[in-house]
């Protein structure tokens, strides 16, 4: 049984596919203005990179904040539940998910079986998301790749007491213009991040394991900084900002098998 | 001395209005039907009584008791009902604006800057005195004195013991202020006839409470919280005990029927505090996931039917055991009693902006709830009357994964 879960997010639109549970292709793009266009984009590229066409799938789930315009979807779920489905499949021991995505960020405490026991989600800005640390890099001059490895590169973190994007930012040229270092500014970034986090975190109640997901997961600076606030080995997927698309391409596979019983 | 037409703008403005109540009124008996027709009607009379001040219009804030301006002979007019009304209509956000361009904070809770903004605007009828009480809202008496000394009127504070026995010193302050106010009007005070009114009302709200257990809901949450009107101003009334009464038989009927809110009912919600009133999909999103409000805080009885013997210590009562007040044990207490009750499947709990007596119990009502009673509790943060604070999106992810999480509790998913 083919499947494919498609996670329209308000950055990146990601699609996994899945040959009976086992996953076999995926593909990521920018969403873009029309997210219509790029989701169906995305699968076609997905499908391609592994000789599949749209016709062998049996069932798709879209997920993500577009996946009420993918119209071709059989169904649509949240990307709280995806990725709680998604983190619980690679990590089965998973009781706590810390999502950082592009635009949102969001703490999931997990039952049994990956079920969605309780969650909390950012309010309204993008403060502390994927979005805050490219703003900040490009004001920086430095890679969004880069900016977590140059953190690490300081014990010492600037003080960032803005948590608001654009207030941040001039805080961020203020501390420029002082002539501080960018590897500080990037961890006292990184800690205003994790400080919004860790605010979230007890929100829900921290449950071991721990797993980070997300496009954030990538920066290196923010894993390592919430791993030593948190005081514990959190797990790291290896491509983090799939979870959704796969926790979908999975519930694709239950629900088809539903429907099939 | 309460003054009729105190200016020209004003008795124009009441003019306009004697023309829109005919209309207004000519619509709702021909169009509405049933609970819905007493209510429109109850809003278009009071609404014109409050405009054409042939009664005193005493102002109050939403946790005075109607009875207790009935009694005197007033109209009660509760600005924060009429900034949810406006809010309705969608006509908040220029009296938003009006406000805050008098330096009205946006930091400032919404509904009682609207309210400003409206009376800025002339939007208001003019009060003869107005009343607020101490408890709940923090802001509707600093509002409310503000207001007086605008338009130079009396001001009323009742001041609400937090000890729920403590019912003595409120009905001292109730005696004082009816006596202060009636010498004022020259009016006689006519507690029976308002109270067994309320009563009465009281009967009907009683069986619609026990009916709403029922499956399926036939009147959903949304709809009674469109009415909180009735709630607050209408006990004492002739409308107000019609509008329940016929309330009551259409709910009666529904269930014979089983004409359910929505095809396919799978959950039932309850919601704390009340909804945004501006126009949002909250409800529909909840509806197309097969999730119905099955019954809301604010629906509750919290108070003993009044008194006509004990008439001061009775109005007391009803003021000081309103279900916000007090220990917030009792609050839980009550709240793991409607769900039980309604045989409830998750929680809604609406924060408001700015709203203390609300949000300070969010994290203890949720250790409550979902922790110790394994319970599903969402918490969302928006706005009753300000759009601008709604973030659609957002909401809705909200919302839906909640709902996948009943779901999945249920094992449906």
């Amino acid at each position: 049984m083919i499947t494919a879960g498609i996670d329209v997010g308000s950055r990146t639109t990601k699609v996994v596919i899945l040959n009976n549970e086992k996953w076999i292709g995926e593909k990521i793009k920018k969403t873009g203005a029309n997210s219509i266009k790029k989701a169906e984009e995305v699968l076609d590229l997905a499908l391609n990179s592994i000789n599949l066409r749209k016709k062998d799938l049996d069932y798709i789930v879209a997920t993500g904040y577009g996946r009420i315009n993918v119209s071709f979807a059989d169904e649509k779920i949240t990307e709280i539940t995806c990725h709680s489905l998604g983190a619980h499949k690679l990590f089965p021991n998973t009781q706590t998910i810390i999502d950082i995505g592009g635009q949102d960020s969001k703490v999931i405490s997990l039952g049994d079986e990956g079920r969605v026991d309780d969650f909390v989600m950012n309010d309204k800005c993008a403060a502390g998301t994927g979005r805050f640390l490219e703003v900040m890099a490009g004001k920086l001059e430095v890679s969004l790749e880069k900016i977590g490895e140059l953190s690490l590169k300081t014990k010492e973190a600037a003080n960032i007491s803005s948590t608001c994007t654009v207030f941040a930012e001039s805080e961020v040229i203020s501390l420029v213009a002082e002539g501080l270092k960018k590897s500080k500014i990037l961890r006292g970034l990184h800690k205003s991040i994790v400080k919004r986090l860790t605010a979230m975190i007890c929100k829900v109640g921290l449950n071991k394991e721990v797993t980070m997901t997300g496009g954030v997961c990538h920066n290196y600076g923010v894993y390592k900084i919430l791993e030593k606030e948190l005081d514990l080995k959190i797990n790291r997927p290896k491509k983090p900002q799939y979870v959704g698309a796969y926790g979908a391409a999975q519930l694709a596979y239950i629900k088809r098998n539903e429907k099939n019983s | 001395m309460f003054n009729f037409f105190k200016n020209k703008s004003f008795i124009k403005k009441a003019l306009n209005i004697g023309v829109s109540y005919k209309i207004a009124k000519l619509l709702a008996n021909w169009k509405a039907e049933g609970f819905m027709k007493e209510a429109f009607l109850f809003n278009i009379e009071e609404t014109k009584k409050a405009y054409t001040g042939h009664k005193p219009t005493i102002w109050c804030s939403t946790f005075v008791p109607s009875e207790l301006i009935y009694s005197i002979g007033g109209v009660p007019f509760m600005p924060e009902v009429a900034a949810g009304f406006v809010s309705t209509i969608g006509m908040a956000e220029k009296a938003l604006h009006k406000a805050e361009s008098n330096w009205l904070n946006n930091d400032l809770c919404s509904i009682h800057r609207c309210g400003t903004g409206l009376m800025l605007e002339g939007y208001m009828p003019e009060p003869d005195y107005i009343i607020a009480s101490s408890h709940l809202c923090d802001g509707a008496k600093r509002y409310l004195q503000q207001i007086s000394r605008e338009y130079e009127v009396p001001f009323y504070l009742l001041e609400i013991s937090y000890y729920k026995n403590d019912v003595d010193y409120l009905a001292q302050q109730l005696k004082k202020l009816v006596n202060d106010i009636s010498n004022d009007i020259g009016n006689s005070v006519n507690f029976a006839e308002v109270f067994e009114r309320s009563n009465n009302a009281y009967n009907y709200h009683e069986k619609i409470n026990e009916l709403r257990k029922k499956d399926p809901v036939v009147f959903s949450g949304e709809k009674a919280m469109n009415l909180a009107p009735m709630e607050f101003m209408s006990f004492g009334s002739k409308r107000g005990t019609m509008f329940y009464k016929k309330l009551a038989n259409t709910i009666e009927k529904r269930l014979e029927k089983e004409e359910g809110v929505i095809d396919q009912q799978k959950h039932r919600l309850l919601w704390l505090h009340l909804k945004p009133y501006y126009s949002q999909e909250i409800f529909k999103t909840l509806r197309t996931k097969g999730a119905v409000i099955s019954f809301e805080e604010y629906y509750q009885l919290y108070w003993d039917k009044l008194n006509i013997n004990k008439p001061y210590y009775s109005l007391a009562q009803k003021m000081i055991n309103h279900f916000g007040w007090g220990e917030l044990e009792e609050q839980k207490k009550e709240i793991l009693n409607l769900i039980n009750d309604y045989n409830i499947d998750g929680v809604i709990a609406f924060s408001h902006w700015g709203c203390k007596q609300n949000n300070a119990r969010m994290g203890m009502l949720k250790r409550k709830i979902k922790d110790e009673n394994n319970i599903p509790f969402l918490n969302i943060h928006g706005d009753l009357i300000d759009s601008r604070n709604y973030q659609a999106g957002q909401l809705k992810t909200r919302l839906e994964a909640f709902i996948e999480l009943i779901s999945m509790q249920k094992r449906e998913v």
